[in-house]
């Protein structure tokens, strides 16, 4: 079933695609918390695709670990589509989240992967939607909500924010939006 | 015993103990109907094994055992939750009901049976229409796990979690925990995790009830220490 939320975000990306005043106003939502909390994992330079560990813990006692969520997500990319992911601090044990929602971890997917094989985002997409949908069976339809911020980086350090908000089967079609938001990039 | 011929038995008592899953059905035919299933479950038990074992046989009929085995034992938490509200038991019927639900939704997308979103539909309505609004609980733990099938770490073994490898059902059991917080939740892993009293002036007040709590007969399971069992159990339900 398709979302019709799915036109409106839509029409408001084409909006932004259309006006490019409007794309180089675009607030950098990438914070300086942020880049800090990256460079941290400097390593992931060479890395095409990573999800990026979850801070756990109180103030004074934060562990960086890898979610239940992210390690099956994971693990699902790599058996069923070969794709590798890179997990940092998985060694050290897992988040166990035992809520009936989901919580997926931040992801990181190089510029150079999606050139070199175009069809990345919609696999990446399709396997989180279904893990998704397969994560809120017992959810009743009605609170199937899904909620995604995508941030696709501009060489001069600003980013292009997308963000999507309605049920996982939508999330697929993301896909598209976010290859001419990278173009508009490539253009500029 | 076939394939074939274990899905028309399986059928035929499948559809008669759903005949009698109705509060106001009759009580003896009621307990008939769930020592059908009893034994159905006993034989299909024993015919899984066989096909697990039976190296000539191939997967799919091993993991059609374990779905028409799944199926069976949702009808009887079903069959077992109308006794307990018959009973007056409305502790081991909200157990039963969510085990029925869990059946429901392992089989949900499994081509091997059909129409279990109709029945898990029907069972949400249940709990809404049967029980007052719960609040659960939803630990959060850092913790080691190991594959049930292979026995690795889930990380460097090829087993997906919730699929069926040869007609065993493919978990990640916790082997060490560390404790990190547990959240109060309306939308739980696991529906057994729920506030069972809260206090208030006339003493503590049941959940399920809505009433004084009653003390718990000595001879059965004490609820805290299930809902504490089931709390680290981070398999999927059935």
């Amino acid at each position: 079933m398709k979302d019709p939320r799915i036109d409106t975000f839509r029409e408001t990306i084409d909006e932004y695609i259309a006006d490019e005043e409007v794309v180089a106003n675009i607030k950098s939502s990438i914070t300086k918390e942020d880049v800090e909390f990256l460079d941290a994992f400097g390593g992931l330079n060479d890395v095409e695709i990573a999800f990026l560990p979850y801070p756990a813990g109180e103030q004074d006692n934060v562990r960086l670990i890898q979610s239940d969520d992210a390690l099956d997500l994971a693990k699902l990319l790599r058996v069923d589509y070969q794709i590798v992911v890179a997990l940092p601090n998985a060694s050290s044990g897992q988040l166990i989240q035992q809520s009936g929602g989901v919580s997926l971890p931040e992801l990181l997917i190089s510029a150079q992967l999606i050139l070199a094989n175009p069809n990345i985002l919609s696999i990446v997409l399709n396997v989180l939607s279904n893990y998704i949908y397969d994560g809120m069976k017992k959810v009743s339809v009605f609170q199937r909500e899904t909620k995604l911020r995508i941030y696709v980086p501009h060489p001069n350090g600003r980013a292009t924010v997308v963000e999507f908000e309605g049920n996982a089967t939508g999330l697929a079609e993301v896909t598209e939006i976010l290859h001419e938001v990278a173009q508009l990039h490539e253009l500029k | 015993m076939s394939l074939n011929e274990l899905i028309q038995v399986w059928q035929e008592v499948k559809d008669d103990a759903e005949h009698f899953c109705f509060v106001s059905a009759d009580e003896t035919l009621q307990a008939r109907a769930l020592a059908n299933i009893e034994t159905l479950i006993a034989h299909m038990d024993a015919v899984l094994e066989n096909a697990i074992r039976d190296s000539d046989q191939p997967d799919h009929i091993a993991d059609s055992v374990f779905c028409l085995i799944t199926s069976v034992k949702g009808v009887r938490a079903e069959l077992k939750m109308w006794t307990a509200i018959r009973s007056g038991d409305y502790e081991r019927a909200w157990d039963h009901l969510i085990t029925a639900q869990g059946c429901c939704e392992f089989l949900l997308g499994r081509k091997e049976i059909t129409r279990a979103d109709r029945r898990l539909r029907m069972l949400l309505c249940l709990e809404r229409i049967l029980f007052p609004p719960q609040m659960f609980m939803s630990p959060g733990v850092v913790g080691q796990c190991k594959c049930t099938i292979c026995g690795q770490d889930p990380q460097s073994c090829d087993h997906i979690k919730g699929r069926l490898y040869r007609g065993k059902l493919c978990r990640h059991e916790v082997t060490s925990v560390d404790w990190m917080e547990v959240s109060l939740t309306f939308f739980p892993a696991d529906k057994r995790r729920r506030i069972l009293s809260y206090s208030s002036d006339a003493g503590p007040i049941d959940k399920l009830t809505n009433g004084p709590k009653r003390p718990e007969p000595a001879n059965t399971p004490d609820a805290t220490r299930e809902s504490t069992r089931s709390l680290l159990d981070a398999s999927i339900s059935p």
